[in-house]
């Protein structure tokens, strides 16, 4: 499985955005366009990127920048995993 | 006909409002108390929970749900909540239900509710026939993180900050944080911390590891490590894929998880003798 689909089963897993018919791709935009995103739902996600990848994401890690699209999430575990 | 009654239990510090769902007499097994968890996991988690319930009653268990103080429908305030309060409040729980059921005692937890129930089940190792857990947390310490973690995203995004406008000040000494629309005590955060589920001796588990819907987890994983190292005598692990409904955005229900706790449980009784 690839990193990006892996990130994507991670996000359509806690956003559940299946029941909308909704459906994620790497370019699609998070923050700001999907109303679930929201702080309790990046924890989750960050918590399930973490258990996934077995990475460590530090808080002053966390900036709006990361949550922008699908790719920068990916590009940002990407790095972690680097 | 199972019937569900609501009422008051009478806690340490105010009454716990509780849901008692009484089985057919006819099929009775056992007696279940729920160990919730807190905050808006347990808000994602009351249909499941509902669901579960009706589902023990069913197969013939007297289950017993009752809010922490402070949460849900029980008095008090969340920012007056503490550990001591809902460990004894629990407590006071267990017997009510042992009154009332004394036969086969069950206590079934999620998440924060089994390092609570652990810790609390401590002195009840004698008469507890079992404990089922559903995606325990094992330290305490992982709540706390993702409260900070909580704060400070909502710091980033300038959202979830809906402090109430003429909110009453807290116990005196007592500091609250307000996180994720949540007033509460750092005493309570600093307790939850230091709850280890290594440190108590853990006996007749019936652990289930809810891994997701989409399945395969990658790579290694500590927590796994965890999970499997040696918690107690006589743990029954499980894992189930289904929805993590604790945590999905929608409230979701794992269906899977409810007909497996359901029938791993009656089998007990059914299969008592073959071990």
């Amino acid at each position: 499985m690839t990193l990006e689909s892996g990130v994507l089963e991670v996000l359509n897993e806690v956003l559940d955005l299946s029941s909308n018919n909704v459906v994620l791709h790497a370019d699609s935009a998070l923050l700001g366009t999907i109303p679930e995103f929201d702080s309790m739902s990046i924890v989750y996600i960050l918590t399930a990127l973490e258990e996934r990848y077995d990475i460590t994401i530090n808080d002053d890690e966390i900036d709006a920048s990361i949550f922008e699209s699908v790719g920068d999430l990916v590009q940002f575990v990407n790095g972690k995993l680097g | 006909m199972d019937s569900i009654r609501p009422f008051y239990i009478e806690g340490t510090r105010g009454k716990l409002f509780a849901i008692y769902h009484q089985p057919p007499t006819e099929a009775y097994l056992g007696a279940i108390l729920f160990a919730p968890p807190f905050a808006e996991e347990m808000n994602k988690s009351r249909p499941m929970v509902a669901r579960q319930a009706r589902a023990f009653a069913k197969a013939g268990f007297a289950v017993l749900l009752v809010d922490y103080y402070g949460t849900g429908d029980s008095e008090g305030e969340f920012s007056e909540a503490s550990l001591d309060i809902w460990s004894d409040d629990f407590d006071i729980c267990l017997n009510w239900l042992a009154r009332k059921q004394s036969a086969s005692l069950y206590v079934w937890g999620l998440r924060f509710g089994c390092l609570l129930a652990a810790e609390v089940c401590q002195k009840w190792q004698d008469q507890l026939k079992g404990l089922i857990f559903w995606e325990p947390v094992l330290d305490g310490n992982e709540i706390v993180s993702d409260f900070d973690r909580l704060e400070r995203l909502g710091k980033i995004f300038g959202a979830a900050r809906q402090l109430k406008p003429e909110s009453e000040p807290p116990f005196k000494g007592m500091e609250t944080r307000e996180i994720g629309g949540y007033e509460i005590s750092c005493q309570l955060l600093e307790c939850i911390k230091k709850l280890k589920m290594d440190s108590f001796t853990i006996k007749n588990l019936t652990l289930y590891r809810i891994l997701g819907k989409s399945g395969d987890v990658e790579g290694t994983n500590n927590e796994d490590e965890l999970y499997s190292r040696d918690m107690g005598s006589n743990i029954l692990r499980l894992q189930v894929h289904d929805k993590r409904f604790w945590l999905t955005q929608e409230i979701t229900i794992a269906e899977q998880l409810l007909e497996i706790t359901t029938s791993k449980l009656v089998a007990q009784f059914t299969a008592a003798d073959i071990q």
